[in-house]
């Protein structure tokens, strides 16, 4: 089976940077997924049970917590590494995201270099 | 290198297969699109023309087909285009957000750092990160030399490079220049291969130079606060050390005083028909005078007594242990000498003999047999005595002869011979008296020996002040 990286913003651009950052796993047999919002980040966490998730905190409906939450708790996802991606400056409780179970949380913008670097040793790649 | 390929233009989340699969459809033959390697991307190749998609000369993949093949391959070569132009706007965010990271990162780092030289070394580090340089310094500018010195660098060119100063050359130049509020110095960044330098380096380096310029000031006062904090430390264990030494000299003064203490007769020999009084007050716990009242046991006068106020060099210590050499002295003498001023001779001889050359003792020696009131008297050196008469009359008795211990040995000692008749009265002092002053500086004078306090007043005491006065009283079978 394949190693899968799930990309969720409902931002246009965060899913592009974020597919370009990732882009070179490509070639290593990494399948690169997109999400554009909450519930379809749920719906295809729940199908293709992917490696890692990048996971934006702030959107609309189903915020990246309550995706987190239903993914490690309801779905009983414990496996799936979830990285919670959080605006730069914007304060982030970290108290609530270790609640949820999320694995780790990264800033925006992103450093592209961690990024990647992060994703490899996630997917021992 | 950006990465552009056909098959993520026909992936699965692209709206661009559909569309291919309706024009197909429309034109009613089959279209294939391969990629590069010839891998089927859509549908099966079934024959016509084969046309390349190719993007800034590198080879993408093939499309055929009987019919539409071509705009198909046309839409395909916007779309790759298109594509590749999203891709270098994400390729130039992504480099912005490595920027901005780094600088984040830098001002992070920059934070933690109170070593000036180590923020010039990060600072460096961080540029070479974000703008390409082979050569490269941070030179601060020293104020009143206007020279700018290297406070960390790197490159083969400008390491060990000296004498860079304000208005000289293009670092001087910057740093006469220089905009804000003060100029502290210069970065530098150069490449020894030809390079183009951007505005955007620019702008990049000028946010470095802000940061650090701040991190550079904080590290200056930081070490300015921990020289402070050294000083007074430096001031603290002075302070200690001058206690301990202070210490150690009141403990000398106070073995001094104890010395002293003992030398003075704890009790002055009776005197059937003479009042004897003495007294010596130090001017500083320790002090150089030395008085003394001591029966002679001889054969020649059995009821004879010694008298004898004495002013010892020196202070302290050393003049405690002179004055306990000048009593052992006298007392050895007392008895084996005939007279009062061969006494001296022999005190003089064996002081100047076993002291050195700056120690000498003055002294009024007085030898009185109380049944006559006959006295001799010697003064080495010492300051006036005085015969106070009955009828108040004051003769001075002078000096008979120079400081015991002060000049060679064999001096002769002179002696003058006094009468003392009933109620008359005899005064031997130190220098301490008659140089009492005031606070106006009034000396107390010989005449008015009685009232030296009330002359001296609140001023401090500034030397030894020693008294010793006996008189003859009427009383004992005398004319008047």
């Amino acid at each position: 089976m394949s190693l899968k990286i799930l990309i969720v913003d409902d931002e246009v651009h965060l899913r592009t940077l974020l597919h370009q950052t990732l882009e070179d796993l490509e070639d290593e047999g990494v399948e690169l997924h997109v999400a554009t919002n909450g519930e379809e980040a749920l719906a295809a966490i729940e199908t293709l049970q992917p490696n890692l998730v990048f996971l934006d905190v702030m959107m609309p409906k189903l915020s990246g917590f309550d995706v987190c939450e239903r993914a490690k708790k309801e779905l009983g996802l414990s496996n799936v590494y979830i990285v919670l991606l959080t605006a730069k400056g914007q304060e982030f409780d970290r108290q609530r995201g270790v609640e949820v179970g999320a694995d780790l949380y990264m800033t925006k913008p992103f450093d592209p270099d961690s990024l990647l670097m992060k994703a490899r040793a996630v997917l021992g790649i | 290198m950006i990465r552009n390929s056909l098959k993520q233009i026909l992936g699965a989340q692209n709206g661009l297969r559909p569309v291919i699969e309706s024009l197909a459809q429309a034109m009613g033959a089959p279209i294939a699109v391969e990629d590069a390697a010839g891998g089927s991307l859509f549908g099966v190749a079934g024959g016509g023309e084969r046309l390349s998609v190719a993007h800034e000369g590198k080879q993408l993949g093939w499309v055929s087909g009987l019919a539409g093949a071509e705009a198909v391959a046309d839409l395909l070569r916007f779309m790759v285009a298109k594509e590749a132009e999203r891709k270098a706007l994400g390729t130039e965010v992504l480099h912005l957000y490595r920027e901005v990271n780094l600088i984040y990162s830098f001002s992070e780092k920059l934070a933690a750092l109170l070593d000036l030289e180590r923020v010039a070394q990060l600072t460096l580090q961080e540029a070479r990160h974000l703008i390409v340089a082979t050569d490269g310094a941070i030179l601060l500018l020293d104020e009143p030399s206007d020279a700018l010195t290297s406070a960390a660098a790197f490159g083969d060119e400008l390491p060990g490079v000296s004498g860079f100063a304000r208005g000289k050359g293009i670092a001087g130049t910057v740093a006469a220049t220089g905009v804000g509020e003060k100029v502290i110095g210069v970065i530098v960044l150069a490449s020894t291969q030809p390079m183009a330098y951007e505005a955007r380096e620019l702008k990049l380096l000028n946010t470095l130079a802000l940061q650090t310029a701040t991190a550079i000031e904080n590290a200056r006062l930081f070490e300015r606060t921990v020289q402070a904090g050294h000083e007074r430390e430096r001031l603290l264990a002075l302070n200690q050390e001058a206690e301990v030494a202070r210490a150690g000299y009141e403990r000398e003064l106070s073995l001094a005083a104890t010395i002293q203490a003992d030398l003075f007769p704890a009790q002055l020999p009776a005197l059937p028909g003479y009042d004897l009084a003495a007294r010596s007050r130090p001017a500083r716990r320790c002090g150089g005078d030395y008085y003394d009242a001591i029966p002679i046991v001889s054969a020649t006068d059995p009821d004879a007594v010694l008298l004898c106020v004495a002013d010892v060099s020196g202070k302290g210590l050393p003049a405690a242990l002179l004055m306990s050499h000048m009593q052992a002295t006298l007392r050895a003498l007392l008895g084996r000498t005939a007279s009062l001023q061969e006494l001296a001779g022999h005190a003089h001889d064996l002081l100047h003999g076993s002291t050195a050359d700056n120690k000498y003792v003055t002294a009024a020696l007085v030898k009185l047999d109380p049944a006559t009131g006959r006295a001799s008297y010697v003064s080495a050196g010492h300051i006036n005595s005085l015969v106070v008469t009955r009828s108040g009359d004051v003769v001075p008795l002078g000096s008979t002869g120079a400081p015991l211990g002060l000049l060679p040995p064999g001096l002769p000692y002179d002696t003058t011979m006094i009468d003392l008749r009933p109620g008359d009265c005899l005064v031997l002092c130190s220098d301490g008296v008659p140089d009492a002053q005031n606070e106006a500086g009034d000396e107390f004078g010989e005449a008015r020996l009685t009232a030296i306090d009330a002359c001296a007043g609140v001023a401090p005491q500034f030397d030894d002040i020693t008294l010793l006065v006996f008189r003859r009283l009427a009383s004992i079978g005398c004319p008047s």
